[in-house]
Order: structure tokens, then C-alpha cells, then sequence
């Protein structure tokens, strides 16, 4: 196979990755992933445990090498199986925040951010100030002097994230990096290193198997599964047209039930009949898996557009910013999500569904 | 990317398929200069090209030049004719040392073994007092030279001059005990063993899940039959690695039975190879390679016994006890007997002998320790041995060696624990096979093998190792190595890799992030290795003597020349300094760095 030389038009591309495929043995761990991220964006892989995103970013780092593929970072080819290209990670312009942090214990705080710019020809001189903006970025300032050990969880993270800026490198990129803090934490990390991506302009590719972060922080999404990237797309996109089912259930939508195409846009499902999105061309009379995203229902009786169903409400749960619901709809539980009470436990209640949020797949479509 | 150096902590197979030929556009030499760069410039290949050569160097080519020597005429380092005569001159000689052999070794296997275990069991799994007190004297006895502990045991009971003799025949009608004697022998011997079963025992020990315990108990069984049924029955891995170490230790050690067996005409094979290499004349060159294969065999012996008895090892897993520590066997009124039982052994091995040192040490000769005798007390030895440049050059000499071997082997440990660890594979495992060889090989066939492998060898510029510190600190960094490396092998494992990934994306180079991040963290257990070997290196005799030449003299050679000429009082003198030495650091370790002193 022949891959297209780089071209001086992809300069603006900080990275680009082509086919890539790992083998570990008998386990195939990538099976041809190729994407590329524009110089200043934020690039999320999301996707479930096992299904190789650590690998990927360890090939882009040079920390493992692809079976098969090619690699660019800045336009300039780091790796290519073909061509036998191989640069080693300290020759590669990018850094890595590790989901262990891999805060090196024997170095102070000011040490450890120090450390990449020994290796970036940055004059001594200079050094204290740019390891002082680090630290001031992640506000970790005052902790110059202290050593790992002596720092929490969290702060062992932002020292992490300080040396991974301090080079100012091509690419950033961030494995789980809010996996081990703990959910309160969790959500201020999540708002700083967004706050970092656009007040330094970096370019970041950021690993999560969390769909709440990859929607909240992404430009773009790439949806992985079995060593595949399923979809590629802005967060809205993913969300609201997910590509198979699998992108469906990954990204939170909880009901997924039976249903028959009716053709003219409309699917039997839930003893009703739904306006629906078809993710592919279906005969009429083709048995469908249909998602319904949570959000995506409404009291009839306001006037909300679309047929209606009618269930009766098992249990209905406050959760702060709206209302979460278990309706039976004949059998079949949903799961509802509004803003408003749709009804108390046991009433039955007339719903209409936003045909935007039903999307019905072809039922053969394999899950997971 | 024209230098394409690859080297991730993984197969290389697997990077050999990826890279395995210059970028596109190189000329035709490119496919194999890449592959030159690529397999054999990589770091993991280089590291562990490294790490081969010196294990041969070391350990696998003088047992090559050892059993091969043993079969030629007149021995190495002679090449002469094939012959068998150096065996049949061993075994003619030798029919009262071969049964002298087996005596002492199975002895000073048995007796520490019974001490060291319960000791171990006190000390891990019972409620006497000042626990931890037996425990960190136990373990000082390992600081303190058998020479000077040997020195100290022949003051007391050394013929009929020893003290503690003279002192029984005057208050009582026995004549004493005699240890210049097989049972005297066995006896010291014994008795400075037991730090090394107790280690291995104890550690065992502590990882005994209490409910084990607890169950027997529950079921009706007695406290002793616990402590033998599950107690021991548990640990018994531990009980078997222990006693194939004090067999190996006993065939290999030369301390005891030259100072004690001399006297006492009890010969053993180390006296014997001692004498072929060092006294007799001519030397006997071939009988004391065959003598050293026969030591091999039956270490090896000794060894597969061992690996076929703990081939179901896997049975003793036992759940970790985190409790151990609080719920001790309760002993009753046994306490205060068992806690008496302790401070004796506390004072037959170290107060007593550390007081004979001392007294001997002030004493212009050993008698019977009258008014008059002690009348004369005076630092009169102590002032003539600091005129003496003999003993301040091989004070250097030591020093030298134990810092300088100390700190090689630790490093090189390291090294190979890391290769082990990261590289695995075939190559990585026959690397730590050879470095941990010597554990199985007894002390004065190593010392032996390298006598004759560097013997003749010249270096250019006409430079020979022989006779020089350098072919001792081979021999120190050969005995050391495997424990070297079981003490590294835990804190590589807990290192992990992500640090040194982080170095490398930071733009370090393999050996940059071995120098600034790999090595650096493990300072500490590097530290604590260091300070182990230093002290086994300060105690070491067995080597020593028979590689050191006028010029080359250690502290132990020195101590022994003067106990060989009747000087006991000065090896006195010097036993007071190393015993002091070795306490230090003993505390050093235990309280400053604060380390878990493991084999
Ligand atoms: N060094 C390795 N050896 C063998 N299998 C591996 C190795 N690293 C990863 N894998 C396998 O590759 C797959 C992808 O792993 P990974 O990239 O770590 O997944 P993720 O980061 O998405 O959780 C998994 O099935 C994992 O078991
Ligand atoms: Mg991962």
C-alpha cells in the first residue's frame, strides 16, 4: 500500500496518523486507525476500557511501535512502518500526561518541570521563569520546593500537567488524566485543562472512557471500539447522530428497544408510532433497534410536537438539574429525563418524543 | 530523523519487524547498517550485550576453565594432556576429609537451623518480650567477622589456654570444652549462621496468615503441635533454601575450620585446597581444581534435591498475614523462660565474645585470667599495631576493595534486575541464571576457578590481574552478585515504567534516564545493597586468602597471619575494631536509613 507523501499543504496539521495497527501476540489491539488533528485543536479518543486508546497515544509518543502505519507530528514523518522510519520519543516534539502521573519522586516540583527544558536547548537562565509560568498555569506556584510526596493526588497531577507545558511542545497528549482524582476534583481539572488548551493555545489529544468529559471538553470526538474509530465528529454530532448503535449506548443514550420500520420516517416501538431518524436505508417492515436519548421526552398534554405514547411512571428520582423518570410503557421500560416533574409514581401519563432524539438502527446491528 | 535509534522496553523481534531497514530513499549498504543500528546499537540489545560479557567474564568462563583444568595433567594453568589422575589423588588422600566434609557442613547446617527457626518463630509469631530486640541482635551477628567471633571463641575455649577453660578446671572437675574440635568447630561455626536462616525464615514467617494458626488451635491442637504442624509446615520452603544455604557456606568456608580444625588436625576440603594453593610445595595445582569440581558436585547435589522438594512450592501460598504482628502465640508462663532462653543466646554470642576480645585484646598473652595475668593489662597491642604498615595498607586495601566492588556490583545488580524486569525474555532470564550461579557455588571453588582463569592472563602492556586488587574484587563482585540482585529485583519491579516514559517524551535519552531518573530512585535500596556488601565484603576471608599476595594483604589475611604466628592478642586488638565497625553500621542501616535487611 502506498501512503501519500506529506505535503507542505498539511503543515497546519500538528498531527496525523495513518493505519495504524498493533498486534500484541494474538491480541489485536489496533486494527487501522487513521485520523489527524489541526494545529490548535482539542482531540478527544473516547472509547471503552481495553479497546486501545493508551496504545494509541503510546505509538504517537515512540513509547511502542505500530505493527503496520505511519506517523506525523508537525508535518515531519516520526514513524513509518514502510519506510522504515523509527524517531525516538526524545526526538519527538510532544509531551504525555500519564494517568499514573509519573511525577518523578525523587525530584522537587521545580526540578520536575525543569527537567524537559534541559532538553529543549532553553538557556539556564531562562529556565527558572519558564518553570515559574508552568507552575503559575496549573497554580501550583507556591509548591516549588516541596517534593511528591509531600502533594496530594491532585497536585501531583498539576505538577504533571506544569512539565508537560513547559517545553511548549507540538502536541499534548493526556492519558485518563482525571481518572484517579477523585469526582469534586475531577471537575475542576476538567475546567482548568480546557482553560489551559485555549489561554496557551495548545494542541491536545485527550483520552477518556468518560463520554461526559469528551462531549464537555472536545472540538472533536473520535468514537473507538475494538481497536476501530467507529465515528469521527464535533460532540453535538456524535450525540445527536451516533453512526451504530454501540456509538449510542456508548455515549449514554439508555434505551434502546425493539421496534418495526413503517416507513415514511416512522417506527413501530413502545406500542406507539414514532417519528424517527433512520441510520441507514430500511424497508418498511424491517425489524429496528431504536434509541431514544433520555432528553428527548415530554408531557403530550403541553403540546409538544410528535404522536404520542403512554406510560405509567414507575419511580421518578430529582437529580438536581431536572427530573429522571422510569416510565413502563406496556412492558418495556424507558428511561425519561425533562426539566419538569413528568408525574408522580404510579400515574400514567401521555408522552410525545422528539423525533430528533429517535434514531433507528437496523436490529442486526451488533452489539457489543 | 536520520538518527533512528529505537529502543522501547519491548521485544525486540518486534522492532526488528518494524524497522528493519534504512528510510526509503538510503543507498544499497542501508539494509544491513540499519539493521547493524537497529538490532545491535538499540539499548536494550547494548545493555544486555553488556551485562553478558561480564557475567562470563566472571562467572561462567573460570567454571569452564575450572572443570576443564581439572582434567588435564598437572592442573591449571598448565593445558597439559587429558587425565583422570588429579581425581584419583583427591580421593586417595582424602578418605578421613571427605567424612570431615560432610561432618562439618551437615552440622553447621543443622544447628543454626534448629536456633534460626526458633528464633524466627519467637520473634514473628509469639508474645515474648523485647521482640525486637532479638530480632536486631540476631541479625548483628551477620555484622560481626567469623574471624573475629573465631578469635574470640578460641580466647575462651581454645585448648587448654582458653580462658574460659582455665576457669572451669579451676572451679569444677571438668576440664573444659575444647574448640579446636569437630563439635567445636560446628559449634562457632553454628552459631554465626544463624543471622542468614533466621533472615530467610523469619521473613517467611511473617507472611503465615495468623488464621492458620488459629484454626489448629481452634480444632484442638496443642500450641506445639501448631508450631510444628502449620508453623513450620508453612514456612517450609524457607527451611529448605536456608539449609541448602548453610550446606553451601559450609563446604566453601575456610574461617573456622583453619583456625579451629588446624589444631585439631580435623582436615576438611577448603584446609585442603588452601594448602595445595598456599603451602604446600610444589603446588598441587590439579588436586585442588578436582578437589574444587568435587565441592561443585555436591553442591549441585545438594541443589537438585532441593529443586525437586519445593517443585510443589506453589501449594505453600499462603494468604499474607497482616496481622501477625497482633495476635501472637500467647506462651503462658513459657514467656519468661523462652525471654531467659534469649538473653542467653544474646550473651554466648555477643557479649561474651565481644568481652574476650576485649580482655584478650589488653593482654600481652591468652592464660589463665589471674590477678597477675590481668595485672599486665595495657594498649600495648594496640600501640604496636598502629606502628605497623602491614596492617594500615591492608586496612586500605579493604576499604578500597569493599567500597569499590560494593559499589559496582550494586549497580551492576541494578542493571541486571532492570534488564530482567523491562527486556524479559530468554536472553534477560540466562543473565540472571548466571549472575545468580554463584549462590550455589562454595566460596573457595570461586576463589579457585578465578585463580586459574587469570593466572596467565596478560593484558597488553604486559599487565597481569594476578596478584593484584583487581582479581580480588572480581572474586567479591562474583559473591556477592546474586544477592545483589535479589536485593534490587523488588524495587525495579515497583518502578514503574511510566517514569521512564515520562523522561523520554521530556527528551532524555535511554541513558540520560538511566542516569537522571532510574538509578536515582532506586538510590535508596542502592544504598542499602551498598552497605550489605561492604560489610560482607569486610568479613570476607575464604576468597581473600587465597588471592592475596604480599602487598594485597586484606584486614581478615592480616589477622590470620598473626594468629598463625601466636599472636592472638593483636587478632584481639583488630576484632575489637571490626566488631565496633560492624555495630555501627548495623545501626546505621537500621536506624538511619531505616532498611529491611533481607538475602
Ligand atoms: N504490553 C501489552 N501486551 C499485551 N497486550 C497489551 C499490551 N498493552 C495493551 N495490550 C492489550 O491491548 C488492548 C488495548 O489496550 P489499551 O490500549 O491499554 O486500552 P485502553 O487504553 O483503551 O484501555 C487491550 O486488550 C490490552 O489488553
Ligand atoms: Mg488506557
Amino acid at each position: 500500500m502506498v501512503r501519500p507523501e506529506v505535503t507542505p499543504s498539511e503543515d497546519l496539521l500538528a498531527l496525523r496518523a495513518d493505519d495504524l495497527h498493533k498486534k500484541f501476540g494474538a491480541v489485536t489491539a489496533l486494527a487501522g486507525v487513521s485520523f489527524s488533528i489541526r494545529t490548535g485543536e482539542f482531540v478527544t479518543l473516547l472509547g471503552p476500557s481495553g479497546c486501545g486508546k493508551s496504545t494509541i497515544l503510546r505509538i504517537l509518543a515512540g513509547i511502542e511501535t505500530p505493527t503496520r502505519g505511519a506517523v506525523a507530528i508537525g508535518g515531519k514523518v516520526v514513524n513509518d512502518t514502510e519506510r522504515r522510519i523509527l524517531v525516538p520519543p526524545e526526538r519527538r516534539d510532544l509531551s504525555m500526561v500519564f494517568q499514573s502521573y509519573a511525577v518523578w519522586p525523587h525530584m522537587s516540583v521545580a526540578a520536575n518541570v525543569a527537567f524537559p527544558l534541559r532538553y529543549r536547548k532553553v538557556p539556564r537562565r531562562q529556565r527558572r521563569d519558564r518553570v515559574t509560568e508552568a507552575l503559575r498555569a496549573v497554580r501550583m506556584e507556591s509548591y516549588v520546593d516541596r517534593y511528591p510526596h509531600q502533594l496530594s493526588g491532585g497536585q501531583q497531577q498539576r505538577v504533571a500537567v506544569a512539565r508537560s507545558i513547559v517545553g511548549h511542545p507540538a502536541l499534548l497528549l493526556l492519558d485518563e488524566p482525571l481518572s484517579n482524582l477523585d469526582a469534586r476534583l475531577r471537575e475542576d481539572m476538567r475546567v482548568e485543562l480546557k482553560r489551559l488548551h485555549l489561554e496557551l493555545g495548545l494542541t491536545m489529544l485527550y483520552v477518556t472512557h468518560d463520554q461526559s468529559e469528551a462531549l464537555a471538553m472536545s472540538d472533536r470526538i473520535l468514537v473507538m471500539d475494538h481497536g476501530l474509530v467507529l465515528q469521527e465528529g464535533t460532540p453535538e454530532e456524535v450525540y445527536r447522530a451516533p453512526a451504530s448503535l454501540t456509538v449510542a449506548r456508548f455515549l449514554g443514550v439508555k434505551n434502546i428497544v425493539a421496534g418495526r420500520v413503517a416507513g415514511d420516517g416512522t417506527v413501530e416501538a413502545l406500542g406507539g408510532s414514532l417519528r424517527a431518524t433512520l441510520a441507514e436505508p430500511m424497508a418498511p417492515g424491517a425489524a429496528a433497534a431504536v434509541a431514544i436519548r433520555p432528553d428527548g421526552f415530554a408531557l403530550a398534554a403541553d403540546g409538544a410536537p410528535g404522536p404520542a405514547i403512554s406510560g405509567e411512571i414507575r419511580l421518578a428520582q430529582f437529580l438536581g438539574g431536572a427530573y429522571e423518570h422510569e416510565i413502563d410503557t406496556g412492558g418495556t421500560t424507558v428511561i425519561a429525563q425533562s426539566p419538569q416533574r413528568l408525574g408522580g409514581r404510579g400515574d400514567t401519563v401521555a408522552l410525545s418524543i422528539d423525533p430528533e432524539a429517535v434514531i433507528a438502527f437496523p436490529a442486526d446491528d451488533p452489539a457489543p | 530523523m536520520t538518527d533512528l535509534s529505537t529502543d522501547t522496553a519491548e521485544e525486540l523481534g518486534a522492532l526488528d519487524a518494524a524497522t528493519s531497514a534504512e528510510a526509503g530513499s538510503a543507498p544499497a549498504g542501508g539494509a544491513l547498517w540499519h539493521t547493524v543500528r537497529h538490532r545491535f546499537l538499540s539499548f536494550p540489545f547494548a545493555l544486555r550485550a553488556v551485562l553478558t560479557v561480564v557475567v562470563f567474564t566472571l562467572v561462567v568462563l573460570p567454571f569452564y576453565r575450572l572443570i576443564l583444568g581439572s582434567f588435564q595433567e598437572g592442573g591449571p594453568p598448565e593445558r597439559g594432556p587429558l587425565t583422570l589422575q588429579n581425581y584419583r589423588d583427591t580421593f586417595n588422600k582424602s578418605s578421613d576429609i571427605i567424612g570431615n566434609t560432610l561432618e562439618f557442613a551437615i552440622g553447621q547446617t543443622v544447628v543454626p537451623l534448629v536456633i534460626g527457626v526458633l528464633l524466627a518463630w519467637v520473634v514473628t509469631r509469639t508474645d515474648v518480650p523485647w521482640r525486637g530486640v532479638w530480632e536486631f541482635s540476631t541479625i548483628g551477628l551477620y555484622f560481626i567477622p567469623l574471624l573475629a567471633a573465631g578469635t574470640a571463641w578460641s580466647i575462651l575455649l581454645g585448648g587448654r589456654n582458653g580462658m574460659l577453660n582455665e576457669v572451669i578446671r579451676t572451679l569444677t572437675p571438668w576440664d573444659g570444652f575444647d574448640v579446636y574440635s569437630m563439635p567445636g568447630m560446628i559449634f562457632v561455626q553454628s552459631l554465626y549462621l544463624v543471622p542468614l536462616v533466621f533472615l530467610v525464615v523469619a521473613a517467611s514467617m511473617r507472611n503465615v496468615s495468623p488464621d492458620y494458626e488459629h484454626a489448629a488451635r481452634i480444632n484442638g491442637a496443642s500450641p506445639l503441635s501448631v508450631f510444628f504442624r502449620v508453623t513450620l509446615g508453612v514456612s517450609r520452603p524457607a527451611l529448605l533454601s536456608a539449609a541448602v544455604l548453610c550446606f553451601i557456606i559450609g563446604l566453601g568456608s575456610m574461617e573456622i575450620p583453619l583456625l579451629f580444625g588446624f589444631p585439631a588436625k580435623e582436615h576438611v576440603f577448603t584446609t585442603d585446597i588452601f594448602h595445595a594453593l598456599r603451602v604446600r610445595m610444589p603446588r598441587e595445582h590439579g588436586r585442588a581444581a578436582a578437589t574444587g569440581v568435587v565441592l561443585l558436585a555436591a553442591s549441585l547435589v545438594v541443589l537438585i534435591m532441593y529443586l525437586r522438594s519445593i517443585r510443589h512450592s506453589d501449594r505453600y501460598v499462603t494468604v499474607s498475614g497482616k496481622g501477625s504482628q497482633e495476635t501472637p502465640t500467647r506462651l503462658g508462663r513459657w514467656r519468661w523462660a523462652v525471654f531467659t532462653a534469649c538473653c542467653g543466646f544474646f550473651f554466648f554470642t555477643m557479649i561474651l565474645p565481644f568481652i574476650a576480645v576485649v580482655v584478650g585484646s589488653l593482654l600481652p598473652y591468652i592464660g589463665r585470667p589471674d590477678a597477675e595475668l590481668l595485672a599486665q593489662s595495657s594498649l600495648e597491642n594496640y600501640r604496636q599495631l598502629s606502628d605497623n604498615p602491614i596492617l594500615w595498607r591492608s586496612l586500605r586495601n579493604s576499604l578500597t576493595l569493599s567500597l569499590g566492588a560494593g559499589l559496582f556490583v550494586m549497580v551492576f545488580s541494578a542493571l541486571v534486575a532492570y534488564s530482567v524486569v523491562r527486556f524479559k525474555g530468554r536472553w534477560s532470564r540466562m543473565i540472571d541464571y548466571g549472575a545468580s550461579l554463584p549462590l550455589m557455588v562454595p566460596a573457595v571453588v570461586m576463589a579457585t576457578s578465578l585463580l586459574y582463569t587469570y593466572i596467565t592472563l596478560e593484558l597488553p602492556g604486559g599487565f597481569s590481574i594476578y596478584g593484584t586488587l583487581w582479581i580480588m574484587a572480581m572474586a567479591y563482585v562474583v559473591y556477592f552478585l546474586p544477592v545483589g540482585v535479589r536485593q534490587m529485583t523488588g524495587p525495579v519491579v515497583q518502578l514503574s515504567a511510566d517514569l521512564e516514559h515520562a523522561g523520554r517524551i521530556s527528551g532524555a535519552g535511554n541513558l540520560a534516564t538511566m542516569a537522571r531518573i532510574v538509578l536515582p530512585i532506586l538510590r535508596p535500596a542502592l544504598l542499602g545493597g551498598l552497605i550489605l556488601a561492604f560489610i560482607t565484603y569486610m568479613r570476607e576471608f575464604t576468597l581473600s586468602v587465597l588471592l592475596f599476595r604480599s602487598g594485597t594483604e586484606v584486614i581478615t589475611t592480616v589477622m590470620y597471619s598473626f594468629y598463625n604466628n601466636g599472636r592472638l592478642p593483636f587478632v584481639a586488638a583488630i576484632s575489637v575494631g571490626l566488631w565496633i565497625a560492624g555495630m555501627l553500621l548495623m545501626v546505621i542501616l537500621r536506624f538511619v536509613l531505616k532498611a529491611r535487611i533481607t538475602f
